[in-house]
């Protein structure tokens, strides 16, 4: 992934196999990826790396989070790696994916462990060798953005604004030293709810929530193509490899301390087992 | 001759905890098979029709044929419209 990820400037074409893609989409076809921002664009090519192209100097930081998730997801897939939405931090040696829609608060949680100890791993992108077995982790971004509110509940400081469009911030992070692939320890799936819980998952569900929501997961579909049932065995040996968790917990930052406690609990447990 | 027979082409299955979970290569949906859905999936081997699958299994559960007959057929109803099984009349 080191090598595919590797940057250059220059031009970056308006479409891939001669479908055009407007700004504010992105388009995969077998070993190429093009996304189209506002102001910037970014193309990558299986073995040449990504090109970036940047005609807005204010949009960097939009640039710099697409990079950091859906190039680096799209990449993920087109070299046969499964990226989860997720962020994730290290506990015993093991990786704890923490996943979620957009806003559920996987940044903000994953922060909030580090602060207390936890090792951070990865942010907004977990990357899955899922040919290995079991599965592999890959250590993946660690420059995490915050929005507002999760700075202060996660207690970090703000460093500079993603973007004027999208005003989450990036934040200081010593990151960390975990720097090579680690076993999976657990995926944990966020919800609010009113009362904290940690509840598994069980048989078809873990497949369930593998899929659901997770655009991640839609791409990796897509670089799969047609090979339908070997999706399918990749994505259950997963889900045989680790156990799942619903984190239900209350979107109530009075609370937040609180549920940390829990929750750190509960990772020890888990990686003790 | 009305043996139910798998189509293999049609699924990829796999187990995922204590349940069986198939895939319709056609559609993209999957399908958790457990309990009695489970053992009559089992059951199916190509050889036999459905009322000896459902004397077996009706054995098995220490039930009446009677009891489960219609379950049994229902169930057998929608694996045949996921295009899981068919009804082999050729004599096979």
């Amino acid at each position: 992934m080191r090598r595919e990820t590797q940057i250059r400037h220059g031009t970056v074409p308006d479409n891939l196999g001669g479908c055009v893609v407007k700004d504010g989409y992105h388009c995969m076809d077998g070993h190429q990826f093009l996304l189209r921002g506002h102001g910037f664009a970014c193309y990558y090519s299986k073995g040449a790396g990504v090109t970036v192209q940047i005609d807005d100097a204010e949009r960097t930081g939009e640039l710099e989070l697409h990079l950091a998730g859906t190039v680096h997801a799209a990449i993920a897939c087109i070299n046969g790696l499964y990226p989860l939405h997720a962020s994730a931090v290290v506990a015993g040696g093991r990786v704890f994916a923490i996943s979620g829609p957009t806003g559920a608060g996987k940044s903000t949680l994953a922060a909030a462990l580090a602060r207390r100890g936890f090792a951070l791993f990865a942010d907004d992108v977990l990357t899955i060798d899922l040919s290995t077995d079991p599965p592999s982790c890959l250590p993946g971004h660690k420059r995490m953005k915050l929005w507002p509110e999760g700075l202060k509940l996660a207690g970090a400081e703000a460093m500079g604004l993603v973007s004027p469009d999208y005003p989450k911030y990036f934040v200081t992070s010593k990151g960390s030293e975990v720097d090579g692939p680690l076993p999976l320890g657990a995926i944990l799936f966020l919800e609010q709810g009113p009362e904290t819980q940690l509840c598994a998952l069980h048989g078809g569900e873990r497949l369930t929530h593998l899929r659901d929501g997770h655009y991640t997961t839609q791409m990796f579909e897509c670089a799969m193509g047609d090979h339908v049932g070997e999706l399918f065995i990749l994505l259950a040996n997963l889900a045989n490899a680790a156990p799942f968790y619903r984190f239900i917990r209350p979107f109530e930052p009075g609370n937040f301390e609180d549920m940390l406690d829990f929750i750190g609990c509960q990772l020890e447990r888990i990686a003790g087992k | 001759m009305t043996a139910i027979r798998k189509c293999p082409a049609a699924f990829v299955e796999t187990d995922i905890d204590d349940e069986r979970i198939l895939i319709s290569l056609d559609s993209g949906e999957f399908f958790s098979l457990q309990g009695t859905g489970l053992a009559f999936w089992q059951a199916v081997d190509g050889m036999r029709d459905v009322a000896a699958i459902i004397t077996a299994l009706a054995a098995e559960y220490g039930v009446s044929a009677a009891r489960i007959t219609a379950d049994c057929e229902g169930f057998l109803e929608q694996l045949r419209n996921f295009g899981f099984v068919e009804i082999d009349r050729a004599g096979g």
